[in-house]
């Protein structure tokens, strides 16, 4: 069986280290990302089966990467799971800025912070039987 | 018994007009008077507004076509330059056949009020603020903690060490984040001493060389011993380098691009002023966040910022009678640049003070 591959992205780089070894643990291989322009290397240079992201970071956002994700037909149907410590932003702009790209399906899920370790492991198996 | 009367209305303790229907005022009281200076003759518009138009709202005019007291919350200029929020109120004064021959006008101050309106919805601003800061320190924590945990059950030391160095360095964040909560909630005056500014450098090297080691980011001082001293308050200078060069630090930290990071602190004297530069090549900042980043509440680094700490800084070096600037490009790194003067010439902070 081959290992599934989540690739975490983060401007904190804590919750980098505690994501990427929280998934080890559980059996996941994990490639990682500061920021969007390097989640787009990452992506071109191994196809991971589980996006993990972060919303508010510098440069483009989160919901940027979402948008870029889905509209590429390489890699829209990966699931994405959102990770924010912004409750509005889940309930406000998150919505807005969907609302604004038709067409565009949303995240297979979304986490504030702090994470519940379990209820995302739940989340990420979940999007894979899917 | 009509010098008392005059004597009455010159001492009614909040400012008193009594105008025409040509809108000149014909009588002002002292209050008045001390606000906006001799106005008998003139136009109320000239005299409140400094405009030469009527307003498009007059309530003194409404006054006058339907015999009906008003309110209107309006915004004056004093005579001193000073703007005022006020609550007018209009009431009529009619002759014996019940014409309304003149309007008599009085006005509340009402501008603490509206500062104090305008602080608590900032008060609210940085509740959420920071409890958007919290959240992602907690998530520090939390990883922290997995991986002091995770480390011991699999007899992983390096692990314990990684989560332990996670744990304090998420606790030094929130030390920082509640002493910049009390400096914006605490508007201490400053207390001027003369400052050594070697000291001072030493003082905020040890606590930073530290936090910059734990992020692997490389840090230099450059000072000259002998570089003597400058007028100022010691721990509110600190804190406003601090938070300056803690920034740098965490921009470093942020940028995956380069392989090696530095930020270096120099400092020297110049002929009225000791110039603090900071430089680093982390992150940078585009020209919007550049010019954004002293303001209240901004913050560029997603959960961790509170969008105080860049603020308290400027307000601190401000108060000093100082500046600071900043040139950066993203992707190359920052350069912030702070002048405090050798002697400190006291500022006072507009949006601090109270109209007395």
């Amino acid at each position: 069986m081959t290992t599934t591959r989540i690739l975490v992205v983060d401007d904190d780089p804590d919750v980098i280290v505690y994501l990427a070894l929280l998934l080890e643990d559980n059996g996941f291989e994990v490639a990682t990302a500061s920021d969007v322009r390097s989640a787009l290397r990452q992506l071109e240079s191994a196809r991971p089966d589980v996006v993990i992201m972060d919303v508010v970071m510098p440069g483009k956002s989160g919901l940027d990467l979402l948008v870029t994700l889905r509209s590429d037909e390489r890699y829209a149907e990966i699931p994405i799971l959102l990770v924010t410590g912004s409750d509005q932003l889940i309930d406000d702009d998150c919505r807005s800025y969907l609302e604004n790209q038709p067409g565009l399906r949303g995240p297979d899920g979304v986490h504030g912070k702090p994470i519940e370790p379990e209820e995302l492991l739940d989340t990420i198996r979940t999007a894979l039987a899917s | 018994m009509q010098g008392q009367f005059e004597q009455f209305f010159n001492e009614v303790p909040t400012p008193l007009r009594v105008q025409g229907p040509d809108l000149v005022i014909r009588h002002a009281n002292q209050s008045f008077h001390d606000m906006f200076g001799a106005s008998e003759g003139i136009c109320c518009y000239e005299v409140v507004k400094r405009r030469d138009e009527r307003c498009l709202v007059c309530p003194a005019q409404l006054t006058f076509a339907d015999g009906e007291k008003r309110e209107h919350e309006d915004v004056f200029t004093s005579n001193s330059g000073e703007t005022i929020n006020v609550m007018c109120t209009t009431s009529p004064i009619r002759d014996e056949q019940g014409k309304v021959t003149s309007v008599i006008v009085l006005f509340k101050d009402i501008t603490q009020l509206r500062e104090l309106q305008s602080k608590l919805a900032s008060i609210g601003l940085l509740v959420g603020s920071i409890s958007h800061g919290i959240k992602g320190l907690l998530t520090g924590l939390d990883g922290g903690i997995y991986l002091v945990n995770s480390g011991l059950e699999k007899d992983n030391p390096e692990r314990v060490t990684q989560g332990w160095e996670m744990v304090q360095r998420n606790i030094g964040r929130i030390r920082s984040m509640v002493m910049d909560i009390l400096y914006y909630a605490k508007d201490r005056e400053l207390d001027v001493t003369d400052i050594d500014a070697a000291a001072l450098v030493a003082e905020i090297g040890e606590i930073l060389e530290k936090k910059a080691r734990t992020l692997g980011v490389g840090f230099k001082l450059d000072i000259d011993p002998q570089i003597g001293t400058f007028q100022g308050d010691f721990k509110a200078v600190r804190a406003s380098l601090l938070n300056i060069l803690e920034n740098s630090v965490e921009a470093c930290h942020s940028d995956g691009e380069k392989d090696e990071h530095q930020v270096v602190f120099t400092v020297r004297q110049e002929t009225a002023s000791m110039v603090f530069e900071v430089r680093d090549n982390g992150i940078g900042m585009d020209q919007e966040t550049t010019e954004k980043i002293f303001s209240l509440f901004f913050s560029s680094k997603g959960i961790k910022g509170t969008g105080l700490g860049l603020f308290i800084a400027n307000k601190i070096v401000a108060k000093h009678g100082g500046s600071i600037t900043v040139r950066s490009e993203p992707g190359t790194g920052a350069h912030f640049k702070v002048c405090l003067p050798l002697e400190a010439e006291l500022a006072s902070d507009p949006t601090d003070e109270l109209p007395s």
